[in-house]
């Protein structure tokens, strides 16, 4: 790793300055090429001031950490983000002023005080001599052929194999990272019979409760009583669309119940939920992607990135006035998967 | 306060700017400890090599030192932050100090969160500190790889130092996805929810990916304990690996340098590591660390309390990523809803293609583009001189038209904050990106490498004729000139025009000299060789029509042989 060669490749101005051929002959210090004299070079006064300035930033620093202990026992934040706020900004800013006064004074100090000299190496090609090439490669193969695996093909054979089989074991060990999706993202906990329960409050809906023009998220059971994963999929949006504007998908008539339309909220893209209605022109807005669905017309897509209709639920209302689903989701909800078809 | 001294005039250096011209005796105990050291190392040798290691001066190296510092202040704020960070999903009640989310029900992971910005004093500033500077890291990464790009700094020997750089970016990226995830927030868990969601959309293997990196359906048991241990051990430890790698290298190759008066492909010049350019670069990690606190203490980043927590019924409006992630964002965005089904299967092109593939195809471009500008060009000999992104038309129009791809995804990722700003219509924007994204980009190539070309002509005109002054003389013949000031050599020097770009080598002769049959010439990689350089690397040449000779000196053409005008 010898850096340094004499073979110069550019004019130093100076012999004066200690230049040339930094190791053989003794030279400490790469040779300077071009000389940069500041005035504080000359001008002691100069530099003097310079250091005055330089010492001013580092006390700046200190300040500063003797302000950041202060705003960190000034400020206790209770009961109150005013409090959090107020300690947030000032530890910020001192631990700033702390940092900055250093990297100031730092920086300030290399280029008034230290010299400033453009100082020269040369390179030399990253390639080996052909000799050295040549060697390295006789010693691998030297190398090689005392292990005897050249010759020893059943050596050779049975070592690749039982390296070959080590691979297995990391691979069989991530075997349970997760269990194997079967038919899991084709279900939901929608079902004949299940209730449309409010998602917030847990209440059943009832006919009525959604004025025209509304909506409301429901699950088919208590947010605490499903698993998450359950959850993730069980979101459902209850809209009550103006009379007669509802237009159903052929085998679809009675899905809806009086102007009470139920659709699946995650999308069919990556599966956000769907959670922006304008009423003005019945549409839902996915406001991940932009994906936007029609209500009157299915969910059918009308913009964006989704490819198909939000799955509808079949609903319609029981004795008690409140409302039931009549069936499952005939469709996986959700972003479409291989397996989907 | 710096006075350069740019004559040739001998100079002698006073002792006070000290650079003695033999060395300065050092104390006994110094001489002692470095004694005791070298005893057990033979470590003088190696101190007397790298402590005198010269480093060439431009603002445009530091870039990489911001990505390395902003990268230091991550692992000092982010080991504040596991003290106190529980990656649990156990559903908890907070009782904290922030009043609004007394009494709701949230993972403990973002109830841990909330705990460390409200009751752990110091917490949310560290909180920030550490999401300010996760995004500084990142774009001083993409600044630092441009500045390598446009000045052809992966070219040899440097091409494994760009591939260890490109899987640092990558690797960024994806730490800073699971960073950004593990509070548990609404925002973070709709980044979750969409990637499960494009996990799903690779064929045959999807679901399987999908529910083993998850630990089941979305939102999967086991996730946030696994983001924790990725985010704060595997991908720190490579990080941290390879960034050793990174900096070793870049040791032992030396820094590439600009062209100028001195500097050319067998030296370097600049200050010597030890100790202005250790001092200086120490300095700049504190400047970095001050810029990303003074950041955190005034600008809020990231406020989870504000999103509460992950519900998968839920959706905030505007929701927007992270900017490394974004450009992927705007690319869901806009792809056209293409799925197609067949004997029993399904392919969501809309989510395969702009959230798998066309990342894929962007990144393996990017790693392989030095593989590829080497192939091409049929350059590969040793560079150690950046190269001027003017003289390099080809690489740098490339370059710019990457550069829009990944500007209008990124943009095409806030189409509904552009909507709602502008007031325009949301599907009217996404159209616009949608054609803005096919036909911007070449048009960028054009206008770069146009731009390029333009600025080769006037650094070539004024290295022959010099600077217009502007002034017009009268002759006593009546003729009136205009005064040109012939330029200084080193300025000359500093136009790299012994580096200009030069045409791919085309294709051998059917049959060379000798009569025989070239097997290169019927190749159809070579052909294709031959075609993109042509395309990408080679300049149109024409004839200049307005008598103006812009032809260089043969002197300043010593790269490119052939000293033709250049235009387009």
């Amino acid at each position: 790793m010898s850096e340094e060669h004499t073979s110069s490749g550019t004019h130093l101005t100076s012999p004066a300055l200690p230049a040339h051929g930094a190791d053989e002959t003794g030279a400490l210090r790469p040779p300077v090429v071009e000389p940069v004299i500041r005035p504080q070079d000359a001008d002691p006064k100069r530099a003097k001031r310079a250091e005055r300035i330089i010492a001013l930033f580092f006390t700046l620093s200190a300040v500063g950490t003797i302000g950041f202990v202060a705003a960190y026992v000034a400020y206790h934040p209770v009961n109150s983000t005013s409090e959090t706020q107020k300690s947030n900004l000032w530890l910020g800013l001192s631990l700033g002023l702390t940092l900055a006064g250093l990297a100031a004074g730092i920086i300030a100090w290399v280029r008034w005080l230290m010299p400033a000299h453009e100082t020269l190496q040369e390179r030399h090609e990253m390639a080996s001599s052909d000799d050295d090439v040549e060697a390295a490669a006789q010693i691998v193969m030297t190398g090689f052929q005392e292990t005897g695996l050249p010759r020893r093909s059943l050596l050779k054979r049975t070592l690749g194999l039982s390296l070959g089989l080590l691979a297995l074991p990391p691979v069989v060990l991530l075997r349970d990272l997760g269990p194997l999706p079967r038919k899991t993202l084709r279900t939901t906990l929608w079902d004949k019979d299940s209730p449309l329960l409010n998602a917030e409050t847990g209440q059943p809906v009832k006919l009525g409760d959604l004025e025209i023009g509304s909506f409301t998220t429901v699950v088919p059971k208590p947010v605490e009583e499903m698993t998450e994963a359950d959850y993730a999929k069980a979101p459902v949006l209850l809209i009550r669309l103006e009379p007669g504007i509802n237009d159903p998908a052929p085998g679809r008539e009675n899905w809806a119940y009086q102007d009470h339309v139920a659709y699946s909220k995650i999308c069919t893209h990556v599966g956000c939920p769907v959670g922006l209605y304008q009423k003005q022109s019945h549409k839902l807005l996915c406001p991940c992607h932009q994906s936007t669905f029609l209500v009157p017309q299915a969910c059918k897509v009308v913009f964006g990135p989704a490819a198909r209709n939000l799955p509808q639920l079949p609903i319609t209302v029981n004795a008690k006035g409140e409302f039931i689903a009549t069936a499952g989701f005939d469709q996986p909800v959700g972003p479409s998967f291989w397996e989907r078809g | 306060m710096t006075v350069r001294d740019t004559g040739a005039r001998p100079v002698n250096a006073p002792s006070s700017s000290g650079t003695p011209a033999r060395g300065q005796a050092a104390p006994r105990p110094l001489k002692k400890a470095l004694g005791e050291i070298d005893a057990r190392f033979g470590s003088a040798g190696f101190l007397k090599r790298n402590l005198n290691k010269v480093f060439p001066d431009h603002w445009s190296f530091m870039l990489g030192e911001i990505a390395l510092y902003s990268f230091i202040v991550l692992l000092l704020s982010g080991t504040f932050l596991t003290f106190f960070f529980r990656p649990g999903e156990n559903m908890v009640t907070y009782h904290g100090n922030y009043t609004p989310l007394q009494g709701v029900n949230m993972t403990e992971a973002f109830e841990s969160t909330l705990r460390l910005s409200f009751d752990i004093r110091g917490g949310l500033v560290m909180r920030q500190i550490h999401h300010w500077a996760a995004l500084i890291f990142m774009a001083a990464i993409v600044c630092h790889m441009c500045r390598i790009f446009f000045t052809g700094a992966f070219r040899r020997p440097r091409e494994t130092n760009w591939l260890i750089g490109f899987g640092l970016m990558t690797l960024g990226i994806f730490e800073g996805f699971c960073g950004y995830s593990l509070p548990d927030d609404l925002l973070s868990g709709t980044g979750l929810r969409i990637a499960y969601g494009v996990a799903e959309s690779i064929p045959i293997v999807g679901t399987y990916v999908a529910q083993f990196a998850f630990g089941g359906q979305f939102p999967g048991a086991d996730l946030i304990p696994r983001l924790y241990v990725v985010h704060i051990l595997l991908i720190p430890g490579l990080l941290l690996g390879l960034i050793t790698a990174h900096m070793l290298i870049m040791w032992h190759q030396k820094h590439t340098q600009w062209p100028d008066a001195h500097r050319n492909n067998t030296n370097v010049v600049g200050a010597p590591f030890y100790p202005a350019f250790m001092a200086k670069t120490g300095g700049f990690f504190f400047a970095v660390f001050a810029v990303i606190s003074v950041l955190a203490a005034v600008v809020q980043i990231n406020p989870v309390w504000l999103y509460g927590p992950y519900n998968p019924a839920q959706v905030g409006a505007g929701s927007q990523p992270d900017f490394y992630i974004g450009w992927l964002e705007g690319s869901l965005r806009m792809m056209p809803n293409w799925e197609n089904s067949f004997l029993g299967h399904t392919v969501s092109w809309n989510v395969l293609v702009p959230a798998v593939l066309l990342p894929g195809l962007l990144f393996t471009v990017i790693a392989i583009y030095p593989l590829v500008e080497a192939w091409v060009t049929k350059d590969h000999a040793e560079h150690h001189v950046c190269d001027r992104p003017r003289n390099k038309p080809g690489r740098t129009a490339f370059g710019s038209m990457m550069i829009a791809y990944f500007a209008i995804l990124l943009l095409a990722g806030g189409n509904d904050l552009i909507s709602e700003h502008f007031h325009v219509s949301l599907y009217a924007t996404t159209w616009f990106f949608r054609i803005t994204f096919i036909v911007v980009p070449p048009f960028v190539f054009w206008l770069a490498r146009r731009t390029c070309l333009g600025l080769q002509r006037k650094d070539l005109h004024s290295a022959e004729h010099g600077f217009e002054t502007g002034r017009i003389v009268m002759l006593p013949n009546g003729e009136f000139i205009e005064v040109e000031v012939a330029l200084s050599e080193d300025r000359i020097a500093r136009m790299g025009l012994p580096y200009r770009q030069t045409a791919a080598p085309a294709l051998p002769a059917a049959v060379d000299d000798h009569g025989v049959r070239s097997p290169a010439h019927n190749s159809i990689v070579e052909k294709v060789r031959g075609k993109v350089g042509a395309f990408i690397y080679e300049p149109a040449v024409e004839e200049q029509t307005n008598g103006h000779e812009t032809a260089p000196q043969p002197s300043l053409t010593a790269g490119s042989g052939d000293g033709r005008a250049i235009d387009e």
